[in-house]
């Protein structure tokens, strides 16, 4: 908790207060986080390893896919370090060969649920769901060529709706996400909110 | 049982099957749609062609191979833009591993778009693309973890930030173009790009660079994070949205560069048709079936 208050105040001071500012407070405080964070990696790597190698050993449900997991990790990893980040190594191989697709399927997946769920869940149930479902329909074709072709209109519309409507909401809500940020980085700093030290808050 | 409540069963795969033919038919006989220019996309035009030329564009390539689809293309129009305007980039970014490897790509393409002459040893330091090289007209920084901390340090001591070295592990101080550069603001740069799927993105860099650094801000978005993305760009706090496939597909026709950015619209607009088509023999079966559920 003190750490945490600490870290707090070194980055309100470093960035509001002029001496600080001289003294590159922020400027050393954000070198130490990028170094700790260099650190939570082979952290990471290491908890992988045990929670999935216990997999493995206890032969717990589909222990296969963690035995999978680790030595696929453990080949991306020997491979990266001996080769590096460069073209037409084993390591690009990978990254080319199956990092790139697999990511792109899974984005791509995205197409066919979203079709599917239009199917099943976009229903004119009420005046409110109704107004939604339109709205939703017209910005969709505008960002599509088929609103152009339909009626040279149909993006200047769109547009407006996004950033006129659409806008005006979504500021309110991005607006309220931040007070609420900010009140829960008052609560941490004072010790009031102890979640992220696994406590709870007074 | 009618037609409509053998619609309301209807099997998912069926759905999945009719986008795969969609998807197939526009691939194996592409039909040649026109993207209009809106004025949001054209701001993105000017946005680079209103830096000064020569100077330095920071592009920070905050995305996965799962966008690759519609932040490539947006990477690949900037820079041709840039390269066109003469102006240098310098590549990084603090949250997406995989980002700057993509966008390496991209500008080489870019580069090699606008010099007429196809890359030499694409994906190294010793990169040439005609009169355009590798170290001189370009620099990827690649990945520096840490996000808003290492943007907040990239703004304030770029070579501290950076460790000194390049995506290839060379130093920097070995390239003309970022021997000198100590920080991503405004006196070694005149305007930052950053492509966004998330966290950190846009809003990030914003916060920890653009505002402090006094640096105009352009932002490319994949589709679904456009309307988030409009708060900033409709405040005046971006000076530039670009918003997917389409955004960068215009900018190709634009320029006569085709891509993957036009290649990509008559799929997404018979994708939108079906969504369209979707819907409404969703709410046939609806206003069919309520009744007979009631009762």
């Amino acid at each position: 908790m003190l750490i945490t208050a600490l870290a707090g105040l070194v980055v309100v001071v470093g960035e509001y207060f002029q001496f600080a500012q001289n003294m590159n407070v922020l400027t050393t405080f954000n070198t130490w986080f990028q170094v700790a964070q260099t650190v939570a990696f082979p952290i990471g790597l290491i908890s992988l390893f045990l929670v999935h190698g216990a997999n493995v050993q206890r032969k717990r449900q589909r222990w296969v896919l963690s035995l999978l997991l680790i030595v696929v990790t453990s080949i991306y990893l020997v491979v990266s370090l001996i080769t590096g980040p460069r073209a037409g190594t084993a390591m690009d191989w990978v990254y080319q060969g199956y990092i790139s697709p697999a990511g792109s399927t899974l984005y791509g997946i995205i197409a066919f649920v979203i079709t599917s769920c239009t199917f099943r869940t976009f229903r004119f149930r009420s005046r409110e769901a109704t107004v939604l479902v339109v709205a939703a329909l017209f910005i969709l074709i505008a960002q599509s060529p088929l609103g152009g072709l339909l009626w040279s209109k149909w993006g200047t519309i769109g547009d407006w709706i996004v950033l006129v409507p659409s806008n005006a909401a979504s500021r309110a809500i991005v607006l309220g996400a931040y007070l609420g940020g900010f009140a829960t980085a008052i609560r941490v700093l004072l010790g009031i909110e102890r979640a992220h030290i696994g406590g709870m808050a007074k | 049982m009618d037609f409509a409540q053998r619609l309301g069963k209807l099997d998912p795969r069926w759905i999945w099957a009719i986008v795969m033919v969609i998807v197939f038919a526009s691939v194996l006989a592409p039909v040649s749609v026109p993207v209009p220019m809106d004025p949001q996309t054209q701001g993105a035009i000017n946005y680079i062609n209103g830096l000064p030329k020569g100077s330095n564009l920071f592009l920070a390539p905050e995305y996965s191979p799962g966008s690759y689809p519609e932040l490539d293309p947006q990477v690949r129009v900037i820079s041709i833009l840039a390269f066109q305007h003469g102006l240098h980039i310098v590549i990084g970014d603090s949250g997406f591993a995989l980002g700057p490897q993509l966008a390496e790509a991209q500008v080489e393409a870019a580069a090699a778009f606008v010099t007429g002459k196809a890359c030499t040893n694409p994906g190294t330091p010793q990169t040439v693309c005609g009169d355009l090289k590798y170290g001189v007209n370009w620099v990827n920084v690649g990945y520096k973890q840490g996000n808003g901390p290492t943007e907040n340090n990239m703004e304030r001591n770029f070579q501290t930030a950076t460790q000194g070295v390049d995506f290839y592990g060379q130093p920097l101080s070995g390239y003309p173009l970022s021997k000198d550069i100590q920080g991503v603001n405004s006196k070694y740069f005149s305007g930052l790009w950053v492509e966004d799927t998330g966290s950190p993105g846009c809003q990030e860099w914003l916060a920890n660079a653009a505002i402090p650094g006094n640096l105009p801000l352009g932002c490319g978005v994949i589709i679904m994070e456009g309307p988030t993305h409009a708060t900033f760009y409709a405040a005046g706090q971006y000076k530039a949205l670009l918003v997917g496939a389409r955004g960068a597909g215009a900018i190709e026709e634009k320029l006569k560069a085709p891509g993957l950015g036009l290649a990509g619209q008559e799929t997404a607009m018979f994708a939108s048709i079906l969504i369209v088509i979707a819907v409404i023999a969703g709410n046939y079966v609806y206003f069919k079936t309520k009744g007979k559920k009631a009762a």
